[in-house]
């Protein structure tokens, strides 16, 4: 760089991804201890709670929920974090060690803000948007195998609920784009819809290649019997464009760049949730981070082997490869520009449905021979 | 690539945009990895900033004659498109200084006009840039706070000035003195010269006195 440096650099490069690497490291190792801490000490609680079965169900619920709400304000200084370092900037320092508790001062913030309706909104409509995108957004983590013993609801119909439930999510969309009585608001709905019911059908498809494969539906199921092989490496010509094929859907899905186009700042100031402050706001990020884990983790479990892996304990190999996945997606979102909405929908049905189609032909016709 | 070729190569063009794809994928990766950070943390971490930047004024102090480099000439302050500079002199000529210097900097622009009117390098802009101010009066920033050296070099600005007026002051009274001196010397040697020639001319008046009349001066 030819740039006249006006300032010493005190903290260097390789240092700190040396702690990067420290941390993860020591995460892994914590994950790996967990089968070896006292556990049968908490059998009496489990007991109790096994007896109750709709207070045990509702404990898995507040759990889940809370772990959800917490792992997405990590995810989002993660993502600050990512997308400060791609840019050569430091990302949040302020609060916290390196601002790993920015997103936590920014909760704060947010819940303490003015809720402000717009005057001229449907506001029973408007209000209860949010709570129709972060309630489906939390059902879809409700099938998802964490672990062998990690799950929420062992459902043989997983996949399918899982799909159906999160393409709930564009209901509150469109009920928010609508209820807030603003143009940018409602076209931003109106394309969240038209994306997400273009880009649901190849990735129908290809969670179908994986079904018709496997011969199962429950995603428990379909980890299990990756047992030996992961499907991306056992069917590599049938699952390698699969996976590419639903990355892209995954990134169209939860409405990510380039595919942000129902939030696209340049044309739409903030899309659907341009009206919303306080903490309906906060809650449409939370459930579009959730759903950013959701579907890294039915990748995960799609292609990737769920749980499967050496050494590390179960969850420990799953909560791996859906951060990587996350980390992909990220990476995906700083390094390219939005596409069109033209550019978008032909992308889908002039590439992504014809593909899709063709390889789950091929899937059938592979598991027939 | 030939617009018929585009119209049927779907496959190409599908790998064209995935090369680019990966292209930018590595342009990120490496910006990730690599790219050393250019964020400044303002407050904690200041910019070294360059030699020739416009910061704040100052007044150099000159060691050798212990006094600031400033004639209270006012080019500056003429020179000043929005009237920033008022200075109060003192005394004036080959000795003369300023006492009082003001620059009210909520006007100033930081044109540079009057660094480049000043013919005695009596005034410069330094590094210091953090000029805001919650007061308006606050903007106005006196002799003591652009003098080089502060308060303590004000003062001695002053008491040189002051002592070498004095001096002149002094010398100038002595000149007159030896000046007057010498005049009524010239006077009186002018009066007794007249007073011979009197004299001389008694006995004989045919000769007139061309020149040395008591009235013209010394």
């Amino acid at each position: 760089m030819s740039m006249q440096r006006l300032h010493p650099r005190s903290a260097s490069q390789a240092r700190e991804i040396l702690i990067g690497v420290v941390i993860a490291a020591l995460i892994l190792a914590a994950l790996s201890a967990t089968p070896l801490l006292p556990w049968h000490l908490l059998d009496p609680i489990r007991a109790y709670f096994y007896e109750r079965p709709l207070l045990n169900n509702l404990a898995k619920a507040v759990l889940l929920v809370s772990f959800m709400a917490v792992q997405c304000l990590f995810l989002i200084w993660m993502e600050r974090k990512f997308a400060g370092w791609l840019q050569a900037r430091l990302g949040p320092m302020h609060v916290g060690w390196k601002g790993v508790l920015q997103t936590f001062a920014d909760a704060i913030k947010l819940l303490l803000k003015e809720d402000i309706i717009p005057a001229l909104a449907d506001k029973p409509m408007f209000r209860l948007a949010p709570y129709l995108v972060f309630v489906p957004a939390m059902l879809t983590l409700m099938v998802l195998p964490f672990s062998p013993n990690l799950v929420g609801f062992d459902y043989h119909l997983g996949a399918l609920f899982a799909l159906s439930i999160s393409t709930t999510g564009a209901l509150g969309i469109l009920a928010a784009g609508w209820g807030a009585n603003n143009k940018y608001s409602v076209l931003g709905g109106m394309r969240a819809v038209a994306q997400l019911l273009s880009y649901e059908i190849p990735m129908i498809l290809i969670v179908l290649c994986v079904v018709t494969l496997k011969n199962t539906m429950s995603l428990t199921q379909i980890v299990e019997r990756q047992a030996g092989l992961w499907n991306i490496v056992a069917h590599p010509l049938l699952m390698i464009p699969g996976a590419l094929i639903f990355f892209s859907c995954a990134l169209a899905e939860v409405y990510r760049a380039p595919f942000d186009l129902p939030e696209a700042e340049s044309e739409l100031v903030s899309g659907f949730h341009t009206e919303y402050s306080g903490m309906r706001f906060a809650i449409f990020y939370i459930a579009e981070f959730a759903n950013n884990v959701f579907t890294a983790g039915f990748a995960a479990i799609l292609f990737f082997g769920g749980w499967h892996g050496p050494v590390l304990p179960p969850i420990a190999w799953f909560t791996l490869k859906t951060l990587l996945l996350i980390f992909l997606m990220m990476w995906v979102r700083w390094t390219l520009p939005r596409l069109r909405i033209d550019q978008m929908m032909s992308f889908c049905w002039k590439l992504l449905v014809p593909a899709s189609l063709i390889l789950f032909c091929l899937t059938a016709l592979s598991v027939v021979w | 690539m030939s617009a018929t070729d585009r119209k049927v190569n779907v496959l190409l063009d599908i790998l064209i945009s995935l090369r680019s794809f990966l292209k930018g994928m590595w342009v990120t990766a490496t910006n990730l990895v690599a790219r050393e950070k250019v964020t400044l943390q303002y407050p904690y971490e200041k910019p070294q900033v360059s030699p020739r930047y416009r910061g704040l004024f100052y007044l150099p102090f000159n060691e050798k004659e212990q006094r600031l480099n400033c004639t209270g000439c006012t080019l500056c302050e003429q020179a000043c498109p929005t009237k920033v500079i008022s200075m109060t002199k003192l005394g004036a000529g080959k000795h003369g200084g300023v006492s009082e210097f003001n620059m009210d900097l909520g006007r100033c622009m930081f044109c540079n006009l009057c660094i480049e009117a000043c013919p005695f390098d009596a005034i410069y802009m330094g590094s210091a840039y953090e000029l805001a101010s919650y007061d308006r009066d606050a903007s106005v920033f006196r002799i003591e706070d652009l003098a080089q050296g502060g308060k303590r070099s004000v003062e001695i600005n002053i008491k040189t000035i002051s002592e070498a007026l004095a001096e002149e002051e002094k010398a100038k009274a002595a000149k007159a003195k030896a000046a007057a001196e010498a005049k009524s010397a010239a006077d009186a040697k002018a009066a007794s010269a007249a007073e011979e020639r009197q004299a001389a001319e008694k006995p004989a008046a045919s000769e007139p006195a061309p020149s040395a009349s008591p009235e013209s001066p010394a």
